[in-house]
């Protein structure tokens, strides 16, 4: 198998949307007092994060950390989506 | 909930970009979230974000109004949005040190940088503006290459207590010395070297974890990057290439199903070519 892609692109507006991400991300951060590398986010939007993931696994943990799901049990996410749920209704 | 606040160390065509977009989402709802993860991310609109303070050294973009630099040479990216509001906020000379490559004074000022002629700040007047003007997030944006540079905005955002986002291929975050010291002050930092939206990297990523899913045995992956603007120009210095070379390799090799031999995975950067379109990355 031989396979040989050529891509074309403009880099700057490719990593402005990217960009933009990060720093919502790194306010998240900053609004909840989360200090140190930001490991999801980190693996999702750069290429050399302090720990390489799939980028499966990279979205999944940038996911979960805007969320504020990351590192929770299965019964505390079910815990926490039902509180979303109840603030979403209770905003209408 | 205030906007967040911003300060932008290298106004170059990433910053341009970046800039650009921020406008462009001001008119645009969540159905034209195109390039974002999410339209609102913990209740932020990408047009929630706000310029505050900026850095560069090309005598083209010092003392100029932000929305103004973006435009000047040797920029040259596509403007996607040219009514970009004046914000006030003149960009700053910014410290030199190595992110300036002495080859880049033989080219046509329409593809280098133009030193200007300003005092460089220390740093504790870096850290002082950053204060000032309330930056909570420094990006950095400068050249492949600016190591020295890149830890001297570094040290400055610690010591000013701003989080760090570091779009380029010098190791910050992902140096456990720097890490840890952003850790112990509970400053965030995201790094090393931006992933585009779709470009080469996420690419050859993809198709290598294909492969892995597939069965299939990767037995060696090139990649060459080509492309005609200042960040090209910039690349022609070869050493200031190794950091970026470690990074697009590592990006590559970390989802191999078995890691290639050295030399079977080869990224690579073509020489600079005024002939290219001047914004455009050709990859192979």
């Amino acid at each position: 198998m031989n396979l040989e892609l050529r891509l074309s692109v403009e880099d700057s507006p490719n990593s402005a949307g990217i960009v933009i991400d990060a720093i919502r991300c790194g306010k998240l951060a900053l609004d909840r007092s989360e200090g140190g590398v930001l490991n999801g986010p980190s693996a999702y939007f750069m290429k050399h994060p302090a720990r390489q993931y799939t980028d499966d696994e990279a979205y999944r943990m940038t996911e979960a950390f805007i969320n504020e799901t990351w590192g929770k049990k299965p019964d505390e996410m079910l815990d926490y989506r039902r509180r979303q749920r109840q603030q979403a209704v209770a905003e209408g | 909930m205030h906007n967040i606040r911003i300060g932008i160390i290298g106004v170059g065509n990433c910053a341009s970009s970046l800039v650009q977009g921020i406008n462009y989402y001001r008119h645009k709802d969540s159905e034209d979230a195109i390039g974002l993860m999410h339209w609102e991310i913990g209740g932020y609109k990408p047009c929630d974000i706000e310029v505050v303070s900026a850095f560069d050294i090309d005598k083209r973009k010092v003392g100029k109004d932000t929305a103004e630099a973006i435009f000047a040479e040797p920029n040259c990216t596509t403007v996607f949005y040219k009514d970009v509001r004046k914000i006030g906020i003149r960009v700053r000379m910014g410290k030199i040190m190595d992110g300036f490559s002495e080859h880049m004074r033989d080219y046509d000022d329409k593809y280098t940088f133009v030193l200007a002629d300003e005092p460089e700040p220390d740093m504790g007047e870096v850290v002082r503006v950053l204060k000032e003007s309330g930056t909570e997030i420094l990006l950095n944006y400068l050249p492949v290459g600016s190591e020295e540079a890149t830890r001297f905005y570094a040290e400055c955002a610690l010591e000013a207590g701003v989080a760090f986002v570091n779009n380029m291929p010098v190791f910050i975050a992902s140096d456990p010395a720097w890490a840890k010291r952003f850790e112990e002050k509970n400053i965030p930092i995201i790094g090393d070297d931006i992933k585009a939206q779709l470009g080469a990297t996420i690419t050859h990523r993809t198709l290598t974890d294909l492969f892995k899913k597939r069965g299939v045995k990767l037995e060696r992956t090139y990649q060459l990057n080509t492309g005609g603007n200042t960040d090209f120009l910039n690349m022609l210095n070869r050493i200031r290439l190794l950091s970026k070379k470690e990074s697009k390799t590592e990006a590559v090799q970390s989802v191999a199903a078995k890691r290639l031999d050295d030399g079977a995975h080869e990224p690579g950067v073509a020489p600079f070519s005024g002939g290219f379109p001047q914004f455009r990355r050709y990859c192979h």
